[in-house]
């Protein structure tokens, strides 16, 4: 895959489609100490893997820091980068600052790099080696389909929009039911970069994330409504 | 006739059999009946004269070319709904119409005994909030939020055109406190449930004439009762949806 570009929207405009983050403080891409990056809980305990420098990561970094200080970014599988807003007076409002190609490559604190594009040796229902809080939150159907549900704040309470993005899948039905074994539907989150992933519940109590398949950004559902107005 | 609009207020959508009335071919002719819950087994009961608003449902549906007969449902503004199943792809299996108001309440005959869906018991006497409904239960399904402190609805979002159209595969949710925007309103509108409910909240309903009902497992541990939680008060409640004239 290629190297990492952003093509900027200007003006940024709402975002009315698919928004489903892991929720949490420490969870999907975020700024941390002015860099894109993710946190990842590991045996060492929680560490920040920011993505690789490259122009392309220090554009989309200008593009966010230049509006909102940091906060939060969510890379969407089919490439839209989308801001979630943050003041009081905006909460569940966000906004579409452009459109990424490329591989999302983060660098572990030790030095080598895990690419988001290109995983090795991952089988389905295999374990996942990566961040297991980016990417969009889905539910998987029986036959492999990928639904998603999101909201929007209105004055008396919200709107929320349920969506299948993706049609049948048996690849993707396939690795959900050995990831998760005696389950045909549940939670997954697809990555940037396309691949899907899933936590299992272990014996202990702890979460364990799996590799379920990998999706084409070509085969991503977008709607033209879903790039609103003009933001600001 | 006027063709229906779809209705801007609550969908009931996913409810018992017993929370809504039906219209059926009852003895050669069209009747408002209502499932209920006779202790023994479920019975349809005709509702005492009512032919001409069956005719009126029946209206409806014959105009949007579905069959007659079928469900309907009376809200707490005396508004009369008729859903319609969808063959669109909207995402919801029925829409709902606005047919009109109803001024009448619908008594019914069981075992020679008249019944009635205001808050009343078997004697006639007024339930007192705690008590257990006797009558038939068709309703307006609402949420008690976990916590105990706001009430809200769900149901498909509607366009702001015209007649309104469906918005596909979009639900709103409404708040009370965010309608209100008085806590102190909202907490005398959550209170009658959430004696019943607690904290967990959970679904009540609430029919034409403003009672509120809500399920809950019945003390010898087999299926549900109903307790009447007292009625809404108007002051402290869902404003009217627009409906046309």
């Amino acid at each position: 895959m290629t190297a990492f570009e952003i093509e900027p929207l200007d003006p940024f405009r709402r975002w009315w489609g698919p928004f489903s983050p892991a929720r949490g403080t420490y969870s999907g891409f975020r700024f941390h100490s002015g860099r894109l990056g993710t946190w990842i809980e590991n045996e060492h305990g929680r560490e920040f893997w920011p993505v690789a420098d490259s122009p392309g990561v220090s554009a989309l970094a200008r593009l966010i820091r230049d509006q909102w200080s940091g906060g939060r970014v969510l890379l969407l599988p089919n490439g839209w980068a989308v801001k979630p807003l943050q003041e009081d007076d905006e909460v569940g409002q966000r906004v579409v600052v452009g459109r990424f190609r490329g591989a999302v490559v983060l660098q572990r604190p030790k030095g080598e790099v895990f690419d988001l594009s290109s995983v090795r040796g991952l089988t389905p229902g295999g374990p996942w080696p990566g961040p297991k809080t980016t990417g969009l939150e889905c539910a998987i159907q029986p036959d492999g389909s990928l639904k998603c549900t999101w909201y929007h704040p209105t004055r008396w309470g919200q709107d929320e929009v349920h969506e299948k993005l993706r049609g049948h899948d048996r690849e993707l039905a396939f690795g959900f039911t050995k990831a998760r074994p005696g389950e045909t539907s549940g939670r997954v989150r697809v990555t940037a970069n396309g691949y899907v992933i899933t936590n299992r519940q272990e014996t202990n109590g702890s979460w364990v994330a799996m590799y379920v398949g990998r999706i084409t950004t070509e085969s991503w559902l977008h709607r033209n409504h879903w790039i609103g107005e003009e933001w600001r | 006739m006027k063709t229906p609009s779809l209705y801007r207020g609550t969908w009931p959508q996913n409810v018992s059999r017993l929370a809504k009335y039906g219209v059926r071919f009852v003895d050669g002719t069209w009747k408002v009946t209502v499932l209920y819950d006779a202790g023994q087994g479920l019975r349809y009961l005709a509702v005492e004269g009512g032919g001409g608003f069956a005719d009126r449902i029946n209206a409806v549906k014959t105009a949007l070319r579905d069959q007659p007969g079928g469900a309907f449902y009376i809200n707490e503004y005396g508004h009369v709904l008729v859903p319609i199943a969808d063959t669109s792809t909207s995402g919801f299996g029925s829409h709902y119409y606005y047919e009109g108001r109803i001024n009448t309440a619908f008594t019914f005959q069981f075992e020679g005994v008249p019944l009635s869906t205001w808050p009343v018991g078997r004697d006639g006497a007024p339930l007192k909030p705690g008590e257990r409904w006797v009558g038939p239960r068709p309703g307006i399904p609402y949420v008690l939020a976990a916590g105990g402190g706001d009430i809200y609805y769900e149901t498909p979002a509607l366009t702001d055109d015209d007649p309104p159209k469906v918005r596909t595969s979009m639900t709103r949710k409404v708040q009370l406190s965010k309608v209100l925007g008085d806590k102190a309103a909202v907490e005398r509108a959550v209170r009658p449930i959430a004696s019943v409910r607690g904290h967990q909240g959970g679904r009540f309903y609430v029919n034409e004439h403003g009672a509120m009902f809500t399920p809950v497992e019945s003390g010898d541990g087999n299926g549900l009762d109903y307790i009447y939680c007292g009625d809404i008060e108007r002051s402290a409640w869902f404003p009217e949806p627009l409906v046309a004239k």
